[in-house]
């Protein structure tokens, strides 16, 4: 399956497909990004198990877990990423706490 | 469980329990299958997120068995620390799981958050104390040869199967002789990497951290292991079988760029550190 990823980086939106042959996480898609397409991409998590709350962001216009949220396509058939709407943004999806 | 642990069963200690199924699983009669649907009605008062996770995944643990296998969760060893958080560097002060010896060989459920909340209040007490009668410490700058060969996250990976294939929970003499000559070979790798972007967060400099760590860390867990000849709590050797006596704790210090392995026996006060 190919997973059309838009990520807003606050200057710019970057675009990328990404080749997901099972179902994976909205952080496996972002690794896949980081690793294979993008390494300049930042996005922040740590414990991976949903209880640190480290890689939360805006997943498809809702605020979510990104290592517990399954990443699929929104109603515009993109996986829309975006830092949480409040506070600073360090760069990309990285919040300052 | 009947065969490992005849008078507690899945109550086994998690080293005994994971010694059990790794056994199983190498001598072919796996895999594991994890059910609790006997006391299903308890996993859901005592283990409310674990239920949700695994149904959120397609398991529904009322009705059917988890296949389950052992994994990496917690080091027991770390960095050597005072009852005050205190390190053999001054100024420096550690606390929780990077701190080690507390649980000896093995770590009882729930023991490492008491252990955070305890030591994490000393040190945190002794650190701001300290630094009333301190000046800042400046580091040194991080330099590295950026157009190198070797990406950060692919050292990681290495660094990860490396441990997994030749550190598990069944470990034998030869293996960690491998493990120490592979992690030799990765260090190489760490003088010739490739990062394309240091922008703030840049998840190549912070796996180029992590990576330069883990390798640190596997190297003296290793030799820790060699040296160890011995099977205590989660270090478990197959070629020693039996535990030694007395107990004694396996020191790794860094000088010179070498690692020092020294041996020191278990005492009941350990209140003055002499190595």
């Amino acid at each position: 399956m190919n997973l059309h990823v838009k990520i807003d980086r606050g200057s710019h939106v970057s675009e990328y497909h990404v080749n997901c042959p099972k179902v994976m996480t909205v952080l496996n898609v972002l690794e896949k990004i980081y690793q294979e397409h993008d390494p300049s991409i930042a996005y922040r998590f740590s414990c991976r198990t949903g209880l640190c709350t480290t890689c939360m962001m805006m997943i498809n216009g809702k605020p979510d877990l990104s290592c517990q949220k399954n990443a699929e396509a929104g109603s515009d058939g993109y996986l829309t990423l975006a830092p949480l709407p409040k506070g600073y943004t360090i760069r990309d999806l990285v919040k300052e706490y | 469980m009947k065969k490992y642990a005849p008078d507690t069963l899945e109550d086994a200690t998690r080293d005994k329990l994971s010694i059990a199924i790794a056994s199983e699983t190498a001598e072919g009669r796996g895999p594991i299958w994890l059910d609790a649907t006997e006391v299903i009605d308890q996993v859901k008062k005592e283990f409310p997120h674990e239920y949700q996770l695994c149904k959120d995944r397609g398991v529904d643990l009322a009705i059917e068995r988890a296949q389950v296998g052992p994994a990496a969760h917690f080091i027991m060893g770390g960095v050597r620390i005072d009852q005050d958080g205190q390190t053999d560097l001054d100024g420096l002060f550690a606390a929780g799981e990077v701190a080690g010896g507390l649980h000896g060989g093995n770590r009882l459920g729930n023991n490492a958050l008491s252990e955070c909340l305890v030591f994490g209040a000393r040190a945190g007490q002794k650190a701001a104390a300290y630094s009333q009668n301190s000046n800042n410490i400046s580091l040194e700058p991080l330099h590295l040869n950026l157009k190198g060969e070797h990406r950060p996250h692919e050292i990681k990976s290495e660094i990860q199967r490396v441990m997994s294939d030749y550190f598990g929970v069944i470990r034998t003499s030869e293996e960690l002789t491998t493990a120490l000559s592979e992690i030799n070979t990765i260090k190489h790798k760490l003088k010739d990497v490739h990062i394309s972007s240091i922008k703030p967060y840049s998840r190549e400099i912070i796996d180029y951290i992590e990576a330069t760590h883990m390798t640190l860390t596997a190297e003296a867990m290793t030799l820790s292991g060699i040296h160890r000849k011995e099977s205590r709590g989660a270090h478990f050797n197959s070629d020693f079988l039996e535990q030694m006596s007395p107990a004694h704790h396996i020191l790794v210090r860094l000088g010179n760029n070498q690692l020092k392995v020294l041996h020191k026996e278990v005492k009941s006060d350990e209140s003055s550190r002499q190595n």
